[in-house]
Protein backbone atom coordinates (compact mmCIF):
# COMPACT_ATOMS: atom_id res chain seq x y z
CA UNK A 1 0.00 0.00 0.00
CA UNK A 2 1.39 3.71 -0.64
CA UNK A 3 2.15 6.12 1.73
CA UNK A 4 -1.29 8.89 1.94
CA UNK A 5 0.55 12.61 1.27
CA UNK A 6 -2.86 14.20 2.10
CA UNK A 7 -5.60 13.09 4.58
CA UNK A 8 -8.80 15.17 4.61
CA UNK A 9 -11.22 14.65 7.21
CA UNK A 10 -14.54 16.02 7.62
CA UNK A 11 -13.76 19.04 6.19
CA UNK A 12 -16.52 21.14 5.92
CA UNK A 13 -16.92 25.29 4.89
CA UNK A 14 -19.46 27.74 4.78
CA UNK A 15 -19.82 31.09 3.70
CA UNK A 16 -18.80 33.98 6.02
CA UNK A 17 -21.56 34.96 7.89
CA UNK A 18 -21.87 38.69 6.18
CA UNK A 19 -22.56 36.87 3.00
CA UNK A 20 -24.85 34.22 3.98
CA UNK A 21 -28.31 34.43 3.20
CA UNK A 22 -30.70 34.09 5.82
CA UNK A 23 -30.79 29.71 5.88
CA UNK A 24 -27.06 29.00 7.47
CA UNK A 25 -25.72 27.48 3.71
CA UNK A 26 -23.15 25.17 4.10
CA UNK A 27 -20.25 25.30 0.65
CA UNK A 28 -18.84 21.97 1.46
CA UNK A 29 -20.60 19.71 3.77
CA UNK A 30 -18.64 16.93 5.59
CA UNK A 31 -16.15 15.85 3.39
CA UNK A 32 -13.34 12.87 3.46
CA UNK A 33 -11.09 11.15 1.30
CA UNK A 34 -7.44 10.63 1.01
CA UNK A 35 -4.78 11.49 -1.71
CA UNK A 36 -1.52 8.62 -2.03
CA UNK A 37 1.43 9.82 -2.72
CA UNK A 38 2.60 10.23 -6.70
CA UNK A 39 -1.37 9.90 -6.98
CA UNK A 40 -3.23 12.24 -9.62
CA UNK A 41 -6.96 12.44 -8.32
CA UNK A 42 -9.66 13.84 -10.46
CA UNK A 43 -11.58 16.34 -8.95
CA UNK A 44 -14.75 16.60 -11.23
CA UNK A 45 -18.21 18.24 -10.70
CA UNK A 46 -20.29 21.04 -12.47
CA UNK A 47 -19.71 24.56 -12.13
CA UNK A 48 -20.39 26.11 -8.68
CA UNK A 49 -20.11 22.42 -7.03
CA UNK A 50 -17.36 23.65 -4.86
CA UNK A 51 -14.43 22.09 -6.59
CA UNK A 52 -12.51 25.67 -5.94
CA UNK A 53 -14.02 26.58 -2.72
CA UNK A 54 -12.67 23.09 -1.76
CA UNK A 55 -9.09 23.60 -3.23
CA UNK A 56 -8.90 26.96 -1.50
CA UNK A 57 -10.08 25.16 1.58
CA UNK A 58 -6.83 22.31 1.11
CA UNK A 59 -4.69 25.23 0.49
CA UNK A 60 -6.03 27.09 3.99
CA UNK A 61 -6.35 30.34 2.39
CA UNK A 62 -10.18 29.93 3.74
CA UNK A 63 -10.94 28.28 7.01
CA UNK A 64 -12.96 25.07 7.10
CA UNK A 65 -15.65 25.14 10.22
CA UNK A 66 -14.68 21.77 11.21
CA UNK A 67 -12.32 18.58 9.64
CA UNK A 68 -8.84 19.10 9.21
CA UNK A 69 -6.37 17.68 6.82
CA UNK A 70 -3.01 15.33 7.38
CA UNK A 71 -0.08 16.14 5.37
CA UNK A 72 1.98 12.98 5.55
CA UNK A 73 0.55 12.29 8.43
CA UNK A 74 0.70 15.87 10.05
CA UNK A 75 -1.92 17.53 11.23
CA UNK A 76 -1.98 20.78 9.31
CA UNK A 77 -1.78 22.62 12.67
CA UNK A 78 1.35 21.73 13.12
CA UNK A 79 2.30 23.48 9.86
CA UNK A 80 2.94 27.42 9.93
CA UNK A 81 1.10 28.54 7.07
CA UNK A 82 4.37 29.62 5.00
CA UNK A 83 5.36 26.13 5.48
CA UNK A 84 2.20 24.18 4.69
CA UNK A 85 1.74 26.26 1.53
CA UNK A 86 5.07 25.66 0.68
CA UNK A 87 4.22 21.56 0.47
CA UNK A 88 0.51 22.31 -0.68
CA UNK A 89 0.67 24.48 -3.60
CA UNK A 90 -2.44 25.87 -5.24
CA UNK A 91 -2.69 26.58 -8.80
CA UNK A 92 -5.77 29.33 -9.05
CA UNK A 93 -8.27 28.67 -11.77
CA UNK A 94 -6.93 31.94 -13.56
CA UNK A 95 -3.79 31.92 -13.53
CA UNK A 96 -2.02 35.16 -11.86
CA UNK A 97 1.16 36.96 -12.93
CA UNK A 98 2.62 39.19 -10.12
CA UNK A 99 3.80 42.49 -11.21
CA UNK A 100 7.34 42.40 -12.95
CA UNK A 101 9.23 40.26 -14.95
CA UNK A 102 9.40 36.21 -15.60
CA UNK A 103 12.47 36.32 -13.83
CA UNK A 104 10.89 38.53 -11.00
CA UNK A 105 7.91 36.12 -10.89
CA UNK A 106 10.22 33.09 -10.47
CA UNK A 107 12.57 34.97 -8.25
CA UNK A 108 9.78 36.05 -5.30
CA UNK A 109 9.41 32.60 -4.39
CA UNK A 110 13.13 32.18 -3.07
CA UNK A 111 13.02 35.71 -2.06
CA UNK A 112 10.10 33.61 0.22
CA UNK A 113 11.63 31.18 1.35
CA UNK A 114 15.31 31.38 1.25
CA UNK A 115 16.40 28.51 2.55
CA UNK A 116 14.84 26.71 -0.62
CA UNK A 117 17.97 25.73 -3.13
CA UNK A 118 18.26 27.87 -5.61
CA UNK A 119 17.45 26.79 -9.28
CA UNK A 120 18.08 28.51 -12.48
CA UNK A 121 15.39 30.53 -13.78
CA UNK A 122 16.02 29.48 -17.71
CA UNK A 123 15.49 25.74 -15.83
CA UNK A 124 12.42 26.29 -14.48
CA UNK A 125 11.17 27.86 -17.76
CA UNK A 126 12.60 24.72 -19.35
CA UNK A 127 10.55 22.43 -17.28
CA UNK A 128 7.25 23.79 -18.28
CA UNK A 129 8.16 24.58 -21.90
CA UNK A 130 8.59 27.49 -22.41
CA UNK A 131 11.28 29.58 -23.78
CA UNK A 132 14.20 31.25 -21.70
CA UNK A 133 14.17 34.71 -23.77
CA UNK A 134 10.75 35.21 -22.07
CA UNK A 135 12.60 35.98 -18.54
CA UNK A 136 12.93 39.71 -18.95
CA UNK A 137 9.27 40.04 -20.59
CA UNK A 138 7.00 41.52 -18.40
CA UNK A 139 4.53 38.72 -16.92
CA UNK A 140 1.56 40.62 -17.03
CA UNK A 141 1.88 40.58 -21.02
CA UNK A 142 2.15 36.88 -21.47
CA UNK A 143 -1.24 35.19 -22.67
CA UNK A 144 -3.15 33.25 -20.47
CA UNK A 145 -1.46 30.02 -21.17
CA UNK A 146 2.18 31.12 -20.79
CA UNK A 147 1.13 32.56 -17.63
CA UNK A 148 -0.62 29.30 -16.66
CA UNK A 149 3.04 27.57 -17.31
CA UNK A 150 4.55 29.93 -15.68
CA UNK A 151 2.30 29.68 -12.21
CA UNK A 152 3.28 26.13 -12.64
CA UNK A 153 7.24 26.97 -13.23
CA UNK A 154 6.80 28.85 -9.33
CA UNK A 155 4.68 26.85 -7.98
CA UNK A 156 7.40 24.10 -9.25
CA UNK A 157 10.30 26.13 -7.48
CA UNK A 158 8.72 26.02 -4.40
CA UNK A 159 10.03 21.70 -4.41
CA UNK A 160 6.05 21.33 -3.49
CA UNK A 161 4.98 17.54 -2.40
CA UNK A 162 0.82 18.52 -3.07
CA UNK A 163 -0.44 20.43 -6.11
CA UNK A 164 -3.74 21.68 -6.22
CA UNK A 165 -4.80 22.28 -9.70
CA UNK A 166 -7.89 24.70 -10.06
CA UNK A 167 -9.18 23.90 -13.37
CA UNK A 168 -5.93 24.87 -14.95
CA UNK A 169 -7.38 24.01 -18.63
CA UNK A 170 -10.21 26.01 -17.76
CA UNK A 171 -8.72 29.21 -20.07
CA UNK A 172 -7.35 27.00 -22.67
CA UNK A 173 -7.89 26.25 -26.16
CA UNK A 174 -8.24 22.34 -26.66
CA UNK A 175 -4.53 22.02 -28.40
CA UNK A 176 -2.86 23.78 -24.90
CA UNK A 177 -5.65 22.00 -22.96
CA UNK A 178 -4.02 19.14 -24.03
CA UNK A 179 -0.27 20.11 -24.02
CA UNK A 180 -0.87 21.43 -20.29
CA UNK A 181 -2.66 18.15 -19.10
CA UNK A 182 0.41 15.86 -20.72
CA UNK A 183 2.76 18.32 -19.01
CA UNK A 184 1.39 18.18 -15.73
CA UNK A 185 1.29 14.50 -16.03
CA UNK A 186 5.08 14.39 -17.04
CA UNK A 187 6.33 16.63 -14.19
CA UNK A 188 4.14 15.26 -11.33
CA UNK A 189 5.36 11.33 -12.39
CA UNK A 190 9.13 12.62 -12.87
CA UNK A 191 9.09 14.06 -9.83
CA UNK A 192 6.87 11.91 -7.81
CA UNK A 193 4.14 14.54 -6.86
CA UNK A 194 0.66 14.01 -5.56
CA UNK A 195 -1.88 16.01 -7.22
CA UNK A 196 -5.60 17.10 -7.06
CA UNK A 197 -6.89 18.00 -10.38
CA UNK A 198 -10.24 19.86 -10.44
CA UNK A 199 -12.19 20.04 -13.61
CA UNK A 200 -16.05 20.08 -14.86
CA UNK A 201 -14.68 18.56 -18.26
CA UNK A 202 -14.75 14.89 -17.88
CA UNK A 203 -12.10 13.90 -20.97
CA UNK A 204 -9.64 15.85 -18.86
CA UNK A 205 -9.70 12.53 -16.21
CA UNK A 206 -8.37 10.62 -18.62
CA UNK A 207 -4.69 11.72 -16.82
CA UNK A 208 -6.13 10.85 -12.96
CA UNK A 209 -5.82 7.73 -11.41
CA UNK A 210 -8.62 7.97 -9.44
CA UNK A 211 -11.47 10.87 -9.38
CA UNK A 212 -14.10 12.00 -6.87
CA UNK A 213 -17.22 13.34 -8.03
CA UNK A 214 -18.47 16.69 -6.19
CA UNK A 215 -21.81 17.99 -6.08
CA UNK A 216 -23.41 19.76 -3.99
CA UNK A 217 -20.45 20.37 -1.73
CA UNK A 218 -21.12 16.59 -1.40
CA UNK A 219 -18.27 13.66 -2.11
CA UNK A 220 -20.60 11.18 -3.75
CA UNK A 221 -18.79 9.01 -6.05
CA UNK A 222 -15.28 7.54 -5.08
CA UNK A 223 -13.86 5.00 -7.50
CA UNK B 1 -33.26 74.96 3.28
CA UNK B 2 -34.53 73.44 6.70
CA UNK B 3 -31.00 71.88 6.71
CA UNK B 4 -29.46 75.31 6.17
CA UNK B 5 -31.47 76.94 8.97
CA UNK B 6 -30.35 74.02 11.36
CA UNK B 7 -26.74 74.00 10.72
CA UNK B 8 -26.82 77.94 11.22
CA UNK B 9 -28.06 77.62 15.17
CA UNK B 10 -26.06 74.53 15.18
CA UNK B 11 -22.93 77.44 14.86
CA UNK B 12 -24.66 80.06 17.24
CA UNK B 13 -24.70 77.47 19.29
CA UNK B 14 -21.53 76.18 19.14
CA UNK B 15 -19.89 79.86 19.41
CA UNK B 16 -21.64 80.51 22.34
CA UNK B 17 -20.56 77.52 23.94
CA UNK B 18 -16.74 78.26 22.87
CA UNK B 19 -16.67 81.75 23.97
CA UNK B 20 -18.10 80.20 27.23
CA UNK B 21 -15.25 77.53 27.55
CA UNK B 22 -12.63 80.65 26.24
CA UNK B 23 -13.96 82.43 29.38
CA UNK B 24 -13.29 79.51 31.52
CA UNK B 25 -9.74 78.33 30.93
CA UNK B 26 -10.48 74.94 32.26
CA UNK B 27 -8.47 72.17 31.89
CA UNK B 28 -11.03 69.76 32.03
CA UNK B 29 -13.61 71.81 29.84
CA UNK B 30 -11.25 71.71 26.89
CA UNK B 31 -10.60 68.48 27.22
CA UNK B 32 -13.93 67.36 27.06
CA UNK B 33 -14.51 69.83 24.08
CA UNK B 34 -11.56 67.90 22.69
CA UNK B 35 -13.21 64.38 23.35
CA UNK B 36 -16.18 65.05 22.06
CA UNK B 37 -14.31 66.69 18.87
CA UNK B 38 -12.64 63.10 18.64
CA UNK B 39 -15.67 61.12 18.94
CA UNK B 40 -17.43 63.27 16.14
CA UNK B 41 -14.41 62.61 14.21
CA UNK B 42 -14.43 59.22 14.87
CA UNK B 43 -17.99 58.68 14.12
CA UNK B 44 -17.65 60.43 10.51
CA UNK B 45 -14.58 58.35 9.69
CA UNK B 46 -17.44 55.52 10.20
CA UNK B 47 -20.03 56.95 8.28
CA UNK B 48 -17.40 57.40 5.20
CA UNK B 49 -16.95 53.47 4.96
CA UNK B 50 -18.49 51.98 1.55
CA UNK B 51 -18.89 49.14 4.06
CA UNK B 52 -19.39 49.71 7.84
CA UNK B 53 -17.14 48.13 10.32
CA UNK B 54 -18.00 49.33 14.12
CA UNK B 55 -14.56 48.72 15.22
CA UNK B 56 -13.43 52.00 12.98
CA UNK B 57 -15.26 54.21 15.49
CA UNK B 58 -12.69 52.85 18.23
CA UNK B 59 -9.83 52.70 16.16
CA UNK B 60 -9.91 56.37 15.10
CA UNK B 61 -10.73 57.62 18.77
CA UNK B 62 -8.18 56.25 20.29
CA UNK B 63 -5.89 56.57 17.33
CA UNK B 64 -6.92 60.39 17.17
CA UNK B 65 -7.12 61.28 20.93
CA UNK B 66 -3.94 59.95 21.17
CA UNK B 67 -2.31 62.15 18.11
CA UNK B 68 -3.75 65.04 19.41
CA UNK B 69 -1.96 64.64 23.09
CA UNK B 70 1.29 64.18 21.44
CA UNK B 71 0.59 67.80 19.27
CA UNK B 72 -1.16 69.88 21.40
CA UNK B 73 0.97 69.38 24.63
CA UNK B 74 4.50 70.20 23.13
CA UNK B 75 2.64 73.08 21.13
CA UNK B 76 0.91 74.84 23.89
CA UNK B 77 4.12 74.27 26.24
CA UNK B 78 7.03 74.63 23.67
CA UNK B 79 6.34 76.82 20.74
CA UNK B 80 3.50 78.70 21.82
CA UNK B 81 4.67 79.09 25.53
CA UNK B 82 0.86 79.60 26.16
CA UNK B 83 -0.36 80.52 29.84
CA UNK B 84 -2.00 78.22 30.46
CA UNK B 85 -0.83 75.54 27.55
CA UNK B 86 -3.98 75.02 27.34
CA UNK B 87 -4.69 78.50 26.93
CA UNK B 88 -8.33 77.17 24.80
CA UNK B 89 -8.89 80.34 22.21
CA UNK B 90 -5.38 78.87 20.71
CA UNK B 91 -5.53 75.01 21.76
CA UNK B 92 -8.89 74.33 20.44
CA UNK B 93 -8.84 75.86 16.95
CA UNK B 94 -5.53 74.22 16.88
CA UNK B 95 -6.83 70.82 17.82
CA UNK B 96 -9.58 70.84 15.84
CA UNK B 97 -7.17 71.50 12.71
CA UNK B 98 -4.90 68.51 13.79
CA UNK B 99 -8.07 66.64 14.19
CA UNK B 100 -9.58 67.53 10.44
CA UNK B 101 -6.13 66.66 9.55
CA UNK B 102 -5.30 63.29 11.41
CA UNK B 103 -8.80 62.40 10.55
CA UNK B 104 -9.11 63.00 6.74
CA UNK B 105 -5.42 61.43 5.99
CA UNK B 106 -6.42 58.08 8.41
CA UNK B 107 -9.98 57.74 5.86
CA UNK B 108 -8.02 58.21 2.84
CA UNK B 109 -5.28 55.62 3.60
CA UNK B 110 -8.11 53.23 4.95
CA UNK B 111 -10.42 53.49 2.37
CA UNK B 112 -7.33 53.48 -0.15
CA UNK B 113 -6.47 49.71 1.67
CA UNK B 114 -9.20 48.55 1.22
CA UNK B 115 -10.24 49.13 -2.17
CA UNK B 116 -6.46 48.19 -3.75
CA UNK B 117 -6.61 44.84 -1.43
CA UNK B 118 -10.26 44.38 -3.35
CA UNK B 119 -9.07 45.42 -6.74
CA UNK B 120 -6.02 43.46 -6.36
CA UNK B 121 -7.10 40.53 -4.15
CA UNK B 122 -5.99 37.92 -7.01
CA UNK B 123 -2.50 39.03 -6.69
CA UNK B 124 -2.30 39.25 -2.69
CA UNK B 125 -3.84 35.81 -2.75
CA UNK B 126 -1.53 34.36 -5.19
CA UNK B 127 1.21 35.39 -2.68
CA UNK B 128 0.16 34.08 0.29
CA UNK B 129 -0.63 30.96 -1.37
CA UNK B 130 2.73 31.10 -2.44
CA UNK B 131 3.69 30.99 1.49
CA UNK B 132 3.88 34.57 1.80
CA UNK B 133 2.93 36.90 5.08
CA UNK B 134 -0.29 38.73 5.22
CA UNK B 135 2.51 42.15 5.48
CA UNK B 136 4.84 40.90 2.69
CA UNK B 137 1.39 39.93 0.69
CA UNK B 138 -0.19 43.19 1.04
CA UNK B 139 3.09 45.28 1.17
CA UNK B 140 2.47 47.28 -1.81
CA UNK B 141 -0.97 48.57 -1.29
CA UNK B 142 -0.21 49.41 2.12
CA UNK B 143 2.61 51.99 0.88
CA UNK B 144 0.33 53.25 -1.97
CA UNK B 145 -2.19 53.79 0.71
CA UNK B 146 -0.24 55.58 3.34
CA UNK B 147 0.55 58.09 0.58
CA UNK B 148 -2.78 58.39 -0.66
CA UNK B 149 -3.24 59.49 3.29
CA UNK B 150 -0.60 61.95 3.10
CA UNK B 151 -1.37 63.67 -0.13
CA UNK B 152 -3.64 66.55 1.33
CA UNK B 153 -1.54 66.80 4.49
CA UNK B 154 1.86 67.14 1.98
CA UNK B 155 -0.04 69.43 -0.62
CA UNK B 156 -1.16 71.62 2.29
CA UNK B 157 2.83 72.19 3.14
CA UNK B 158 4.08 72.81 -0.38
CA UNK B 159 1.65 75.92 -0.95
CA UNK B 160 1.00 76.98 2.87
CA UNK B 161 1.88 80.77 2.49
CA UNK B 162 1.01 81.33 -1.08
CA UNK B 163 -2.14 79.84 -1.03
CA UNK B 164 -3.24 79.51 2.31
CA UNK B 165 -3.12 82.01 5.18
CA UNK B 166 -3.02 79.61 7.60
CA UNK B 167 -4.77 80.27 10.96
CA UNK B 168 -2.29 80.68 13.50
CA UNK B 169 -0.38 82.93 11.73
CA UNK B 170 -3.32 85.23 11.14
CA UNK B 171 -4.56 84.94 14.48
CA UNK B 172 -0.82 85.71 15.79
CA UNK B 173 -0.26 88.63 13.64
CA UNK B 174 -3.91 89.74 15.04
CA UNK B 175 -2.80 89.46 18.18
CA UNK B 176 0.29 91.80 17.40
CA UNK B 177 3.18 89.39 16.94
CA UNK B 178 5.49 90.17 13.99
CA UNK B 179 5.07 88.27 10.57
CA UNK B 180 8.79 86.68 10.97
CA UNK B 181 7.89 85.56 14.46
CA UNK B 182 4.74 84.35 13.03
CA UNK B 183 6.20 82.52 10.20
CA UNK B 184 8.37 80.13 12.77
CA UNK B 185 5.00 79.30 14.71
CA UNK B 186 3.42 78.86 11.59
CA UNK B 187 6.39 76.62 10.29
CA UNK B 188 6.57 74.76 13.70
CA UNK B 189 2.90 74.32 13.72
CA UNK B 190 2.95 72.90 9.95
CA UNK B 191 4.87 70.07 11.27
CA UNK B 192 3.14 69.14 14.02
CA UNK B 193 0.25 68.61 11.69
CA UNK B 194 2.07 66.92 9.42
CA UNK B 195 3.30 64.73 12.08
CA UNK B 196 -0.03 63.79 13.17
CA UNK B 197 -1.31 62.78 9.94
CA UNK B 198 1.67 60.61 9.25
CA UNK B 199 1.57 58.74 12.44
CA UNK B 200 -2.80 58.67 11.94
CA UNK B 201 -2.28 57.23 8.55
CA UNK B 202 0.53 54.50 9.85
CA UNK B 203 -1.44 53.07 13.01
CA UNK B 204 -5.19 53.42 10.79
CA UNK B 205 -3.30 51.64 7.67
CA UNK B 206 -1.43 49.43 10.34
CA UNK B 207 -4.51 48.55 12.17
CA UNK B 208 -6.58 47.92 9.37
CA UNK B 209 -3.98 45.94 7.80
CA UNK B 210 -4.18 43.61 10.79
CA UNK B 211 -8.28 43.28 10.72
CA UNK B 212 -8.20 41.82 7.35
CA UNK B 213 -6.29 39.23 7.62
CA UNK B 214 -6.44 36.33 9.75
CA UNK B 215 -3.78 34.90 12.18
CA UNK B 216 -3.09 31.86 9.88
CA UNK B 217 -2.13 34.77 6.39
CA UNK B 218 -5.77 34.41 5.25
CA UNK B 219 -7.86 37.31 3.21
CA UNK B 220 -11.45 38.49 5.43
CA UNK B 221 -12.12 38.96 1.31
CA UNK B 222 -15.84 39.27 2.60
CA UNK B 223 -14.46 42.69 4.81
CA UNK B 224 -13.28 44.54 2.16
CA UNK B 225 -15.07 47.12 -0.42
N1 LIG C 1 -16.92 34.32 -1.55
C1 LIG C 1 -18.08 33.80 -1.99
N2 LIG C 1 -19.21 34.52 -1.93
C2 LIG C 1 -20.39 34.01 -2.34
N3 LIG C 1 -20.53 32.81 -2.85
C3 LIG C 1 -19.45 32.04 -2.96
C4 LIG C 1 -18.17 32.49 -2.52
N4 LIG C 1 -17.28 31.51 -2.75
C5 LIG C 1 -17.99 30.50 -3.30
N5 LIG C 1 -19.28 30.81 -3.41
C6 LIG C 1 -20.34 29.92 -3.95
O1 LIG C 1 -19.96 28.61 -3.66
C7 LIG C 1 -20.33 27.74 -4.70
C8 LIG C 1 -19.14 26.92 -5.14
O2 LIG C 1 -18.23 27.75 -5.82
P1 LIG C 1 -16.87 27.21 -6.42
O3 LIG C 1 -16.12 26.52 -5.33
O4 LIG C 1 -16.19 28.33 -7.09
O5 LIG C 1 -17.36 26.14 -7.48
P2 LIG C 1 -16.59 25.53 -8.72
O6 LIG C 1 -15.16 25.86 -8.60
O7 LIG C 1 -16.86 24.06 -8.59
O8 LIG C 1 -17.21 26.08 -9.94
C9 LIG C 1 -20.92 28.60 -5.80
O9 LIG C 1 -22.30 28.47 -5.75
C10 LIG C 1 -20.48 30.00 -5.43
O10 LIG C 1 -21.48 30.92 -5.81
MG1 LIG D 1 -13.92 26.86 -9.81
Amino acid sequence: MRETALTVENLAVSLPPQLACSRSQRLLNGINFQLGHGEMLGLVGDSGSGKSTLLRALARLIEPDDGRVLLFGRDWDEFTPRLYRRKVCLLSQVPVALPGTVEDNLGYVFHLHRNLPRVDPRHLLMEVNLPPHLLTQNAETMSVGEKQRLALARALAMQPQVLLLDEPTSALDETNAVQVLDLLTAICSRKGLSAILATHIREHLRIAHRKLLLSDGEVTENE
Amino acid sequence: MSDFVVISWQHVGYAAGLSYVFSQRSLGLTMLIFVLMVLVAAVNAYTMETRRHLSTIALFFFTLLFVLIIIIVPVGKLILSLKPWFLPQYIIPFGGMAIGNAMTAGILAQNTLRRLLKAEQSIVETKLALGAGCFTSAYPQLVASVKTGLVPTINTMMVVGLVHIPGIFGGVVLAGVSPVEATKYQIVVMYMLAMGASLTTFIVSWATLNSLFTSRAQLRAEELG
